[in-house]
């Protein structure tokens, strides 16, 4: 582990990671498919070591080039955050809005898909899911997003993947330096600006980095010409970081993060967000002494504060004016081992604890009457404990990978007036709910040749019914317009699945294409109920219940092919659904790709081309309110011109998006939310050197 | 794990901390003070004190200043020296006098209650006091030790309820009725009792319980049109007393309506309700 967080520049490290990654595919049953940095440092010389260590639980890692200054990494096309996820074969994004998509792993959404920052748990302090994990990590902040499908088990359970969002810390220094850099972006459609910056000090004992955004944005036009109203939002985001050098062996990290949005607007949603502020802390301590028979180890706790407070002065025809706040506090506290080597086997183990407290109040202020209040999430408290071992083994040409997570889960209301309403809906809940919750998964693999593989792999798990499954109480959900009431009584979900992965891997390129298939049994759903909802625009009411079975099932692609300074890229993805009742399930994105090349030529000039494609969907859940979505084709460009002075580079860049003012909205965006029409983008960045 | 044994363990010794300091600020307490005069009735106020003849007292308590609905009454007899008397026998007649007529109201005749310390009962005021209208007040007092009952009197003043506590209806054959609200009094989130009490007017000078009818209810919260689940529909568990329980799934105006059947399920009265804030 020691080696993981030696101190060592960045972007070597980048620079050097793909090839140590092609030489760890070898050795270890590890698909590590680097989307941004890419095949760009093919030719570097390999630290495979340092590789090893970082990713070695990684199906896929997308590292950012917010992060890389060297030259080389011109070669790949340069795009926002949000076509580097959906780049990602197991990645769609849910919209609302412009602000905070919701990553959605193979299809699911919502709470079967874990998010996590730096590892840490992060709970939306929002009801209507406006906030996720995500939505509190700047993008100049964020240096890789890992994702772990589960037959890697550490952090899941019972979910049908995990995404860990990195963000960048200090690192120390073999000779002191500073390193910062700054950068504006404007853009045509959606007027606004962004600023950010970073301004790192590395000493060889300590190191401090602070890392800066801010931007603001306007409603933007569609590919119609018409302004897509609540589009507009205010962000900005504050990280600081430091590292301190205990002795040769130890070190200590420490990290705050301070997140604040405004004015954030929903088109999606009836309201928007006034504010969202999230504060998200850590301390670790790393150590690459042995842990009895293990190499080094790393013990984090963490705090996080979220607070969410929607808006709806903004709207017309408010039935009624309404507050809607809430709060989320999550502490936790993660331990890993590096790893126990013993012949071909390899151990490792890891370890959680955590504890999360939500409350989210709605007070309706009806004219000329007494204002009216619930406890929508009624101080509810979720507490948690895991223990997970991972097992590799590398037989000759095959190789195994296991992982066991045991985990329990205790949920309760914590408030007299939380459980009085519980009582009243037939519950008793003042005894605490708690599951037990095992994870286990199995991928075998087996090297054709010295560069092709092929692994099969199955994983099973239950997870735990969160904090609004369970106690939710009359939550209105924008998309299907009902009111959802929770389930104290809810068992846990369980899930196999069962998954097929072919790669290739050549000299200028690799190739990946899986098959999955998801099984649920306990699945829990919104099952309709009688009654009477509660809120203004409700069309009746929902209950999260067991339903018997859902099946989930899809293909997906991706590849990427270096050939001097051409670089091209692509990624095809297909999922499909059913409910018990036959039924399609809501939100299932449609076969859907991209393909981007770019070419950089006198060392200074990048030019790219994209297209982003989705075909019609047709498998829509009308109790969801769906109906087919047009399928659309989309190109964007973008040409950038590097400077290089002595002492900082500097990189101006025109991208194009949406060159055709194409007017679409992806399947997964709720209620059809037109994406916006073109738009160009300026940006101007300078880096230290 | 040491540093978390002692910050889980912190709270109950800030705890066990803070008690210690309130059980000797208790201690202190005791000593210096009297019982209070009203133990048995807080809540209650005292509105009259009737003095009889004999030397009795007869102390009335409400928890508040009469007005049109179900009243909770408490009565209090003392002796000459100032003992409480429970062994007595107490009855009450309201009476209102319009001048051209006289009627009096419902009522449930006080029965000795050993928590209140006191005779509870109850009165149904069907109306105001008015310029033209005046309400009276007579306690009729039985005693063992006197021979003949004891009739006291007084003037009371009854006001009007805003939001109305009470409703009248008339049914086909003519006979009025009155439903009055008796529970909840402090409403909460949640479950709470929900009774009201059904008298039929006979006569003016008789007002007796309904009995056998049906009661059905429904809370709705008007600005917002819905309702809320798990209503528990009123049955009979005394003459003409209706017990059920309404959930009130928010905080805000509830408006529950109140409807009253026969037995046979025609509706009587079918478009009254309680407004209820909490």
């Amino acid at each position: 582990m020691g080696k993981v967080l030696k101190g060592d520049n960045s972007s070597n490290d980048l620079a050097k990671r793909p090839v140590s990654l092609l030489a760890a595919g070898l050795k270890i049953p590890l698909a590590v498919l680097l989307l941004a940095a890419g095949a760009a440092g093919l030719a570097q010389s390999p630290d495979t070591t340092d590789v090893l260590d970082r990713h070695e639980d990684l199906t896929e890692v997308l590292i950012l080039e917010e992060r890389v200054k060297n030259a080389v990494a011109q070669h790949a096309f340069r795009y926002g955050l949000e076509d580097k996820l959906k780049a990602l074969a197991p990645i769609n994004l849910v919209a609302r809005g412009p602000y905070a998509r919701e990553l959605m792993y193979r299809g699911q959404s919502g709470n079967r898909t874990q998010v996590r920052v730096d590892g840490m748990r992060v709970y939306m302090a929002c009801t209507d899911r406006m906030d996720p994990p995500s939505s509190y990590v700047a993008t100049n902040n964020l240096a890789e997003i890992a994702l772990q499908d589960p037959t890697e088990g550490a952090l899941q359970s019972g979910q049908a993947g995990a995404v860990n969002l990195k963000t960048a810390r200090a690192r120390l220094g073999k000779r002191p330096e500073w390193r910062w850099n700054a950068g504006l972006r404007g853009q045509t459609n959606g007027g606004g600006a962004q600023a950010m910056m970073n301004l790192e000090r590395r000493k060889q004992n300590w190191a401090v980095r602070l890392n800066g955004s801010w931007q603001k944005r306007t409603p933007y036009i569609d590919g119609r010409g018409q302004k897509v109203d609540f589009t507009q939002y205010e962000k900005q985001n504050w990280a600081l970081s430091g590292v301190y050098r205990l002795s040769p062996q130890d070190k200590l990290q420490a990290q705050v993060v301070y997140d604040r949005a405004v004015d954030v607007g929903y088109p999606s949603l009836p309201m928007d967000v006034g504010l969202a502020r999230g504060v998200i802390s850590s301390i670790s301590y790393l150590s690459s002494r042995n842990w009895g028979p293990f190499a080094g180890g790393r013990v984090k706790v963490y705090f996080n504060d979220i607070f969410h407070e929607m808006d709806d002065t903004q709207r017309p025809h408010v039935p009624m004016h309404m507050d809607m706040p809430g709060w989320s506090r999550t502490y936790g506290l993660n331990a890993r081992t590096g790893q126990w080597s013993l012949g071909q086997h390899q151990l490792k183990a890891q370890a959680e604890l955590y504890h999360n407290y939500r409350r989210a109040e709605m007070t309706m202020y009806p004219e000329g009457e007494p204002s009216m209040f619930m406890l929508t999430w009624p101080d509810a408290r979720l507490s948690g404990a895991a223990l997970a071992l991972t097992h590799q083994w590398k037989l000759k040409r095959w190789y195994l990978d296991n992982s066991l997570r045991l985990g329990g889960e205790e949920t309760r209301v914590s408030s007299a007036n939380g459980q009085r309403q519980w009582e009243a809906q037939g519950y008793e809940v003042e005894e605490p709910r708690r599951v037990l919750l095992p994870q286990l998964g199995i991928k075998m693999g087996r090297d054709l040749g010295a560069r092709q593989s092929l692994e099969a792999s199955f994983s099973y798990g239950l997870r735990g019914p969160t904090t609004p499954e369970r106690y939710g109480y009359y939550l209105f959900n924008a998309a299907d317009g009902y009111d959802y009431l929770g389930n104290p009584d809810l068992r846990p979900e369980r899930l196999a699945t069962y998954a097929l992965a072919y790669k290739l891997r050549q000299k200028n390129g690799q190739v990946k294409g899986e098959a999955y298939w998801q099984a649920y049994r306990d699945y829990i759903f919104g099952a309709f109920e009688e009654g009477s909802p509660l809120t203004a625009r409700s069309r009746g009411i929902r209950r999260y219940a067991n339903e018997a079975a859902a099946s989930f099932w899809g293909l997906s692609a991706q590849g990427q092919w270096q050939l001097n300074a051409w670089n091209l890229r692509g990624t095809l993805k297909w999922n499909q659904g059913q409910l018990s009742d036959g039924e399609y399930p809501p939100l299932l994105p449609p076969l859907q790709g991209s393909v981007n090349g770019a070419y950089s030529f006198k060392e200074h000039w990048q030019v790219g081309g994209q297209l982003r494609w989705a075909l019609a969907q047709r498998r829509f859940n009308r109790d969801f309110r769906e109906r087919a979505t047009p399928g659309y084709a989309l190109a964007d460009c973008r040409v950038a011109y590097r400077g290089l002075q002595k002492s900082f580079d500097w990189e101006l860049a025109l991208a194009g998006r949406n060159l055709l003012d194409q007017y679409y909205f992806p399947h997964t965006s709720i209620n059809r939310i037109a994406s916006p029409g073109r738009n160009l983008v300026l940006e101007l960045k300078v880096m230290g050197k | 794990m040491k540093p978390f044994s002692i910050l889980s363990k912190t709270p109950f010794l800030l705890l066990s901390f803070s008690l210690l300091f309130l059980s000797s600020c208790d201690d202190d307490n005791e000593q210096e003070e009297t019982p209070p005069v009203n133990a048995g009735v807080e809540g209650y106020q005292l509105r009259h004190n009737l003095s009889s003849d004999a030397g009795y007292e007869v102390e009335v308590y409400s928890p508040q200043a009469y007005f049109v609905g179900y009243n909770r009454l408490a009565l209090r007899v003392r002796s000459g020296s100032g003992n409480l008397v429970s062994d007595a026998t107490v009855k009450f007649l309201p009476m209102m006098d319009m001048g051209s007529m006289m009627h009096t109201t419902p009522v449930e005749q006080p029965q000795y209650d050993a928590d209140l310390n006191a005779f509870a009962g109850s009165a149904t005021f069907i109306m105001p006091s008015t310029s033209t209208g005046r309400w009276t007040m007579k306690v009729v007092l039985e005693v063992p030790d006197l021979a003949l009952p004891d009739t006291l009197e007084t003037d009371i003043t009854v006001e009007a309820a805003e939001p109305a506590r009470l409703f009248s209806f008339t049914d086909t054959s003519g006979t009025g009725y009155f439903v009055a609200l008796r529970a909840p009094r402090a409403p909460e989130l949640g479950l709470n009792p929900y009774s009201v009490m059904v008298y039929q007017r006979e006569s003016m000078m008789n007002l007796p319980a309904a009995t056998g009818l049906e009661v059905a209810i429904e809370p709705r919260m008007p600005s917002m049109g819905h309702g809320s689940p798990n209503n528990v529909m009123p049955s009979e568990i005394a003459p003409g007393h209706y017990e059920g329980e309404v959930n009130f799934t928010m905080s805000g105006l509830w408006r529950v309506h109140t409807d009253v059947l026969t037995s046979e399920g025609d509706t009587l009265a079918g478009d009254s309700w309680f407004d209820i804030t909490l």
